[in-house]
């Protein structure tokens, strides 16, 4: 009688959960590699587009750099010209809160970088040339982080 | 057969899961900064509650009684995810504009509500009925949230510029402007039922995870009802 129920309390809600769980991740194994090579080719598609986007109709080179942001890794395009200016910058993956660190990612809020030579502060507060936006200061901070890299791996490859 | 119709049909009007129910407010409030978001959401959660409650429906004699909430979590979670990565294949830009309110489509109200209160009770087709029409509901009413705001708050109806010239009142694409829209369509409703829409409500509080810090039930009791 005691071992029915301990079965009934212990063993069958475990087996239970644990079978759901298998099929759940199965489920979730397969979608996975289904949509697999179609992620990663829209991934490559949004890199193209974005350097071509920061170059705009200027020669130079489009640096990808990686940053850690407010939700995690953000991933940024700086286009930076033959003189060794910033042509453009645009943020193409982020996990930060949309709505709030997002306002650092909006076109009229990276306009400021265009032009800039040197980012020579240890954070964005420090510059007084580079605005940050209120409520989203790590994510300013971390836009600012990704074009630094960009100068500073422009620099060393010889420009 | 009319008992199945009026499954279906009264998650889209009598009890809709948004405007009277008032359960998912997060994803409602956040995502309808345009109709097209609001619209992809609302899909997104019609998927998601109908495979659910099927499931859920097809497994509740089968999950211990101990067990049913992380058992429905993960179910849930596992269509959210399927939901996720198909968007993200398919739908980059749809994706991208809603974000991380994809995946917060595990912890919906709605979702979880629906499988504590009716999937967990009822039969298959009955609980595709109510996930389908509970979904509808919910779409429509982001749909025309997302709607309002978009066209007060920036001129455009599906991105398309309606209102040449003229400044569009930004606070409508902010939070003040969602709550302020969504208060007016509540009121609206509530006054063409002639309030009868307040008193008839099932709401699901077991599942919830307010339930703790939620007044609901008790105002409930206290007006008698």
């Amino acid at each position: 009688m005691n071992f029915k129920r301990r079965l009934g309390d212990y063993a069958l809600p475990t087996i239970v959960l644990v079978i759901i769980c298998l099929v759940v991740t199965c489920a979730l194994a397969f979608t996975y590699s289904k949509t697999k090579t179609t992620i990663d080719a829209n991934a490559v598609k949004t890199q193209d587009e974005a350097a071509k986007e920061v170059l705009g109709n200027e020669e130079g080179k489009a640096l990808e750099e990686t940053v850690q942001s407010y939700g995690g890794e953000m991933s940024v395009m700086v286009g930076i010209s033959k003189e060794g200016k910033i042509t453009g910058v645009k943020v193409i993956s982020h996990g930060d809160t949309p709505g709030l660190g997002t306002k650092a990612m909006e076109p009229e809020y990276l306009k400021q970088y265009k032009g800039t030579e040197k980012l020579e502060y240890e954070s964005i507060r420090d510059d007084d040339s580079k605005d940050a936006i209120t409520g989203a200061t790590i994510s300013s901070n971390a836009v600012y982080e990704a074009v630094k890299k960009a100068i500073l791996e422009y620099e060393k490859a010889g420009r | 057969m009319k008992g199945k119709i009026s499954i279906f049909t009264k998650g889209i009007i009598k009890e809709n899961p948004v405007l009277v129910l008032l359960l998912g407010m997060c994803p409602t409030l956040a995502v309808t900064t345009s109709a097209i978001n609001g619209l992809g959401m609302g899909v997104s959660v019609i998927v998601v509650l109908t495979c659910s409650n099927i499931v859920i429906s097809l497994l509740k004699k089968a999950i211990p009684g101990k067990v049913r909430v992380p058992g429905y979590i993960v179910v849930i979670a596992g269509f959210v995810t399927v939901v996720q990565l198909l968007l993200k294949a398919y739908l980059p830009q749809l994706d991208e504009s809603l974000g991380l309110f994809i995946p917060l489509i595990v912890v919906n109200c709605i979702i979880l509500g629906r499988a504590e209160m009716f999937a967990s009770k009822n039969t298959i087709v009955d609980s595709m009925l109510d996930g389908l029409g509970m979904g509808i509901g919910f779409t429509m009413a982001l749909f025309l949230i997302g709607l309002i705001r978009e066209f007060f708050g920036g001129g455009t109806a599906f991105g398309i510029e309606l209102m040449e010239g003229i400044t569009p009142m930004g606070i409508f694409m902010l939070a003040p402007g969602g709550f302020f829209v969504l208060a007016m369509i509540i009121a609206a409703i509530n006054w063409l039922s002639k309030g009868r829409a307040i008193k008839k409500k099932e709401i699901g509080c077991d599942g919830c995870p307010m339930i703790g810090t939620c007044s609901g039930i008790c105002e409930k009791e206290e007006a008698g009802v």
